[in-house]
């Protein structure tokens, strides 16, 4: 082989290739160093902050405030983890937010679905005017009040379905989904399956989910990530302390400890004042500590190769 | 086997051709429960002669035969959608009228277009929208490119701990929050203790006063945003090259393609639709830019470049506790968007063939 | 298919109508009291609530139900600012709001805009009645306190809710300029009294290496965005600098006689301009002080190589030293008195009362004997006692009685109370914030603290010290009472958006003559023209209307 190569792609020094296998050339090889030299910049230039938060979440708050930390724990304590990890409210908060987020992504993804596969037919019937309903509504919103109403109606305030039914739904993922379903599933497979007999959602079921595994992927982490991230709609539409997701939680903790008892008690303010320096980082490592560790598990269905095998000849 | 420098994944166009449809016609098991009435044209189309013009009601018909199982299938998210988006617009009647709460949405005073002239007759509105577009344009174009040059880079290495820390770090970021983001920002920018005019002046380069300039502002609003948005961004690109057909890959190598040739002529095609769409969406929410994290870097030493839209009716809003003039102003955004989106999509679908609609 | 689709489309229309029929047809409930199994009227209050605090389990929940046979339905909301003022008035708007609001002033708390929107809508109970006919302590309240009064009472007469008052008397001076004296010791320095003398301090502070290290390191003065009041302190030398309200943002309006004017456009201003800018000039005032976090300057104020700052004007110097350092240097500083300008003016700007929020009020959702006990239990808290208790929790675990050798904040008076340190209490111990709603001058005054002022624990006792310094220097003839001045509500969006351009306009053109990036002498008259073009007229004729109808009121 590869004597059908251009110029373009032999470089000088190119080993004579063996019957089968392509060796690298150098010239990719030259370009995969290069590649590797560049994410190591990018990875040091957002691990560098990041390093700093977590230094600075095990370091005392008055050298956090006199800002010697850098890229080590200054006068290493744990104070900061102490006052989050023993706060009644956090284990629930936590408790909570993993309900939403499982509950939240399988409602999500199953609807979401529900809408883009469809909308991926090109034979579909009115799609183009469900896309522009669904557009629309990604630019113009009724606003909270009027949201509010709705769900205040429907009787879901205060439960938990108020944080995982009013936003199952996220036009943007809807798009990407069905551009996914339009580019990357090829139509001879449906053609295929259509002669077998199959019924539309037999052949969704069987063949484009199991196809679209990156897709899901995707979809599942947003949504996840995005349940796990619900602050300011919780807020709104609970009122039982039992209901609050985790970002409530920590906030609240936060604040308190910003915010001080009032002027009467000024030493106490000001150690307060010195601990939410340090807090806000303890915060950061512990809420998003889970959200970091499911990334690995969604990543390893960005393999290549998903398709191998799927259009035989 | 499609050549691997075609690009990928070409549907077919509108109605396919008549001996699918006559293979499928034969062989649908149930005819759906709700036609009563046969179709204008009858289902039997064995003759190979392509209609060109199909009645639009027989092109529904047919849709409906075909995907029927579909079109139940779409009826739960359209229902989300009807009671959950467009319930709320029906009653966002709010921008029109001088709200009374007792009332409701339907009985308060109908006030006309009051706080929509109040707001294009302020003085400040002219800076207001050109701030607000400079820098939410800039956050789109500054935005784009970083994560899919990441992905592709991700991509071409091999599977390792090199890899995935690459991947886990730099998707990282987006979890902290914009308060913590802002303010180790300023931090860093300090003019006497922040690293970076530290290195400045190893260079021999005097402090620069980087958040009392009104011209660097928006630089460093939007590499802060990037910094903290790229790896999540990227997770979308990853996906769609990982959709991509690897026997491109292969046919790509035995052809002699080089690796950039690969991507150029492979991962390119293949994600941009993805591309595509996460531009237009992008431009096409511009102006729904967030207030708090403009907010939190303003001062009144760059507040002429600094003061967007949002933060503008956040602080009237403080004094004066009014929702009509926050929703008239979410409603002129709101068209704002819709005109950029048309617009950005047209130009989309002219230079590569693909828009938001398919 | 056919048929499904007109079904669909009946649906659809059907469930629009119906919620919309549901949503104009929110009319509250009939006040009918609701009573629990123990007989205690229910009464639902909307509350901000923290990690610690259970206001279920709270003992002073507990207390007040006891007393006053309430049973409390809590609605919580958190302390975070922003979503705590939208869920406020999403509860008002959606309708689904308590029977009553006890908010907390600095989280969130109702407009003047807010109170007459809801008391014209009917929405706000008028509270005069039932408080002549049951609340005595509060009356007294509102009989002796001019502004107090004022303040509750909206033009129409009616008093549609309560603010609190919690006279902080170190915040009613925030323009404090704290100097580092030990530098002022080493360089034989007085405490300056006057411009000039300043400027000599902030010389010698920048040339001659107080802090010993051979390095010229020293920042003669430096604040940070959200706490300097660095314009303020020293424009007092030149003009009365009104106080922005709630210690934030810019004060624009003063009185000259019964006329409202603005400052910021005098011959008097400019002068006091001119100076800041010399100093800036000259490299004694530190750029950063307008783009810095209070994180930075904290930073500056204790780094561990050496002592950096010798000046700040801020409220307090614990935000840029850290109290109890080990080198001492949060000991250093000190108040320096307001200074005198080169025509013998030494004002400070008062910002009275401290909070101007309104935190109290009954809906008309609440029965009649809902707000009878509701009021009973305020006026109850309107007494030292149920100050003590309601604020700070159970005697004996919250406070406990002074000592003999306990001395008062105000060591004139007799003391009060002692407070337990946060430290050594159990959390969840009482309303706090919630309940401060009588905290006058002579009540904070009483407390106990200890002597040593540069104790942490004597931290209180420094800041009343330093405030003496100041007290006085307010000029009670230019001092425009925003408070007392009820606001038109037909303006108010109109004003929101005039004072937003004009704080934006002087305080942009105020820091461009200082830094230098506007010419003061030059470009003077085309930034006070320009005042006119963001709508100065028509913002000073509006306050104009509304004070004009204040007076007549009275």
């Amino acid at each position: 082989m590869s004597t059908l190569t251009t110029s373009e792609v032999s470089a000088p020094r190119r080993k004579p290739a063996a019957a089968k296998k392509v060796r690298e050339p150098f010239r990719d090889r030259v370009f995969l160093v290069v590649v590797t030299i560049m994410l190591t910049v990018l990875l040091a230039l957002v691990l560098l902050p990041l390093i700093y938060i977590v230094a600075s979440s095990f370091s005392s708050a008055s050298a956090v405030s006199a800002g010697r930390v850098t890229f080590w724990p200054v006068e290493f304590s744990l104070r900061a983890y102490e006052e989050a990890l023993t706060n009644p409210q956090l284990l629930r908060g936590y408790y909570n937010s993993l309900i939403y987020a499982t509950a939240g992504t399988l409602i999500s993804v199953t609807l979401t679905v529900a809408i883009a596969y469809p909308l991926s037919r090109k034979t579909f019937f009115g799609r183009n005017v469900l896309m522009t309903g669904l557009i629309f509504t990604m630019l113009f919103s009724g606003g909270v009040i009027p949201t509010y109403l709705v769900i205040q109606d429907l009787g879901m305030l205060n439960t938990r379905w108020a944080l995982l039914i009013p936003n199952a739904i996220g036009v943007w993922q809807v798009i990407i989904a069905r551009t996914f379903f339009a580019n990357s599933i090829p139509d001879d497979l449906y053609e295929a399956a259509m002669i077998d007999g199959a019924s539309e959602l037999r052949y969704l079921w069987s063949v484009v989910l199991p196809l679209s595994k990156p897709l899901l992927a995707v979809l599942a982490l947003m949504y996840a990530i995005f349940q796990w991230n619900t602050y300011f709609d919780a807020l709104i539409y609970l009122k039982d302390p039992d209901l609050y997701p985790l970002q409530i939680v920590l906030r609240n903790m936060l604040i308190l400890n910003q915010r001080g008892v009032g002027a009467t008690d000024a030493a106490q303010l000001l150690e307060q004042q010195q601990l939410a320096n340090v807090l806000k980082y303890a915060l950061i490592v512990v809420s998003s500590l889970p959200v970091l560790l499911i990334y690995p598990f969604i990543a390893r269905h960005f393999t290549k190769g998903v398709m191998v095998g799927a259009v035989k000849g | 086997m499609r050549s691997p420098l075609r690009t990928t994944g070409q549907p077919d166009d509108a109605p396919p051709g008549p001996q699918a449809g006559t293979a499928m016609d034969g062989q649908r098991p149930n005819p759906p429960a709700g036609t009563t009435e046969p179709p204008a044209r009858s289902g039997g189309r064995r003759n190979a002669t392509p209609y060109r013009r199909r009645s639009r009601w027989a092109e529904a018909q047919r849709s409906w035969r075909r995907h029927w199982q579909l079109y139940l299938l779409v009826i739960v998210p359209v229902a989300y959608f009807v009671i959950f988006k467009y319930i709320p617009i029906s009653n966002a009647v709010i921008a029109f009228k001088d709200y009374n709460v007792i009332q409701g949405p339907w009985g308060s005073d109908w006030v006309g277009f009051k706080n929509f002239e109040l707001f294009f007759s302020n003085p400040v509105f002219g800076t207001l929208l050109k701030n607000t577009f400079i820098l939410a344009f800039y956050l789109v174009l500054a935005s784009f490119p970083i994560p899919i040059l990441l992905a592709i880079g991700l991509n071409e290495i091999r599977d390792g701990w090199f890899k995935r820390t690459v991947q886990m770090v730099t998707y990282a970021p987006y979890f902290i929050s914009t308060v913590v983001v802002v303010s180790m920002t300023i931090l860093v920018l300090s003019p006497r203790i922040g690293i970076v005019n530290d290195g400045l002046g190893v260079l021999g380069i005097p402090p620069v006063d980087f958040l009392g300039d009104p011209d660097y502002f928006r630089h460093i609003y939007v590499w802060s945003d990037v910094w903290q948005t790229a790896g999540y961004s990227a997770v979308i690109y990853m996906a769609a090259l990982a959709g991509i057909d690897p026997a491109l890959h292969e046919a790509a190598k035995i052809d002699g393609a080089s690796r950039l040739q690969r991507i150029r002529n492979v991962d390119l095609p293949g994600i941009m639709p993805t591309a595509v769409i996460i531009l237009v969406l992008g431009v096409g929410n511009m102006m729904a830019i967030g207030f708090e994290k403009a907010y939190l870097l303003q001062n009144f030493l760059n507040l002429g470049q600094s003061e967007i839209i949002p933060t503008y009716v956040y602080k009237t809003g403080l004094i004066n506790a009014d929702f009509s003039m926050a929703t008239a102003v979410g409603l002129f955004n709101s068209v704002v968007n819709l005109c950029l989106l048309l617009f950005v999509n047209f130009a989309a679908k002219r230079i590569t063939g693909k828009g938001l609609w398919g | 298919m056919r048929a499904i689709n007109k079904r669909f489309t009946a649906l659809a229309v059907a469930t629009t109508l119906a919620l919309a029929g549901c949503t104009s047809e929110k009319t509250p409930d009939s006040a009918k009291p609701e009573f629990g199994p123990d007989g205690k009227v229910i009464i639902d209050t909307f509350a901000p609530a923290n990690a610690d605090l259970n206001l279920d389990t709270n003992p002073v929940t507990k207390l007040m139900s006891d007393k006053f046979k309430i049973q409390f339905r809590w609605q919580t909301t958190t302390f975070d600012a922003g979503p705590a003022k939208e869920k406020r008035q999403i509860a008002l708007a959606s309708g689904d709001y308590p029977d009553l609001f006890m908010l907390i002033p600095w989280v969130d708390g109702f407009s003047q805009a807010d109170v007459l929107k809801l008391g014209k809508q009917g929405i706000a109970v008028p509270l005069e009645g039932l408080i002549k006919d049951n609340a005595p302590n509060i009356q007294k309240a509102l009989d002796t306190n001019k502004t107090l009064k004022e303040m509750s009472t909206a033009p129409d007469g009616h008093i549609y809710a309560l603010p609190q008052w919690s006279d902080c008397f170190h915040c009613s001076y925030p323009n404090k300029l704290w100097i580092n004296s030990a530098w002022l010791k080493k360089l034989n320095l007085q405490m300056p009294k006057t411009t000039e003398e300043l400027r000599t301090v902030l010389r010698a502070f920048k040339t001659q290496d107080p802090n010993g290290n051979g390095k010229a390191d020293e920042i003669p003065m430096t604040a940070d965005v959200q706490d300097g009041h660095l314009i303020d302190y020293l424009m007092g030398a030149f003009a009365y600098p009104p106080a922005g309200a709630n210690n934030g943002g810019l004060g624009l309006l003063t009185l000259n006689g019964d006329k409202v004017t603005t400052p910021v456009n005098a011959p008097e201003w400019r002068e006091g301009l001119k100076y800041i800018r010399s100093l800036y000039q000259e490299g004694l005032i530190d750029p950063a002080s307008f783009t810095q976090n209070a994180e930075a300057l904290q930073a500056t104020g204790n780094n561990p190589d050496a002592v950096m700052i010798g000046s700040s004007p801020l409220l307090h110097p614990a935000i840029f030293v850290n109290l109890g350092s080990k080198d001492g240097r949060d000991k250093q500083y000190d108040a320096a008195p307001p200074l005198t300008g080169p025509s013998g003016k030494n004002y400070s700007g008062l910002n009275y009362p401290s909070s101007s929020t309104f935190t109290f009020m009954l809906t008309n959702k609440s029965s009649k004997e809902a707000q009878l006990a509701a009021i009973k239990m305020l006026d109850y808290i309107y007494t030292t006692e149920g100050t003590n208790i309601a604020v700070m929790g159970p005697e004996g675990v919250g406070w406990t009685k002074p000592g003999p050798d306990d001395i008062a904040l105000d060591n004139s008076v007799q003391p009060l109370y002692k407070r337990t340190p946060g430290s050594q209490a159990p959390k969840n111990l009482s309303w706090d914030s919630m309940a401060q709603y009588n905290l006058t001058l002579a009540y904070r005054n009483a407390n106990v603290v200890p002597m040593d002022i540069y104790a942490e624990a004597g931290y209180e006792r420094r800041l009343f010290q330093a405030t003496k310094l100041y007290e006085g220097h307010d000029d009670k003839a230019q001092f425009f009472p925003t408070v007392s001045v009820w606001t038109d509500p037909s303006a108010s969006a109109e004003i929101a958006t005039l004072k937003t351009n004009l704080d934006s306009y002087v305080s942009q053109g105020e820091l461009a003559f200082i830094t230098g990036s506007k010419n003061i002498d030059s470009d003077w008259d085309a930034y006070v023209k320009g005042l006119d073009g963001v709508g100065l007229k028509r913002y000073l004729e509006l306050n104009q209307k509304d004070y004009d109808r204040y007076k007549n009121g009275k």
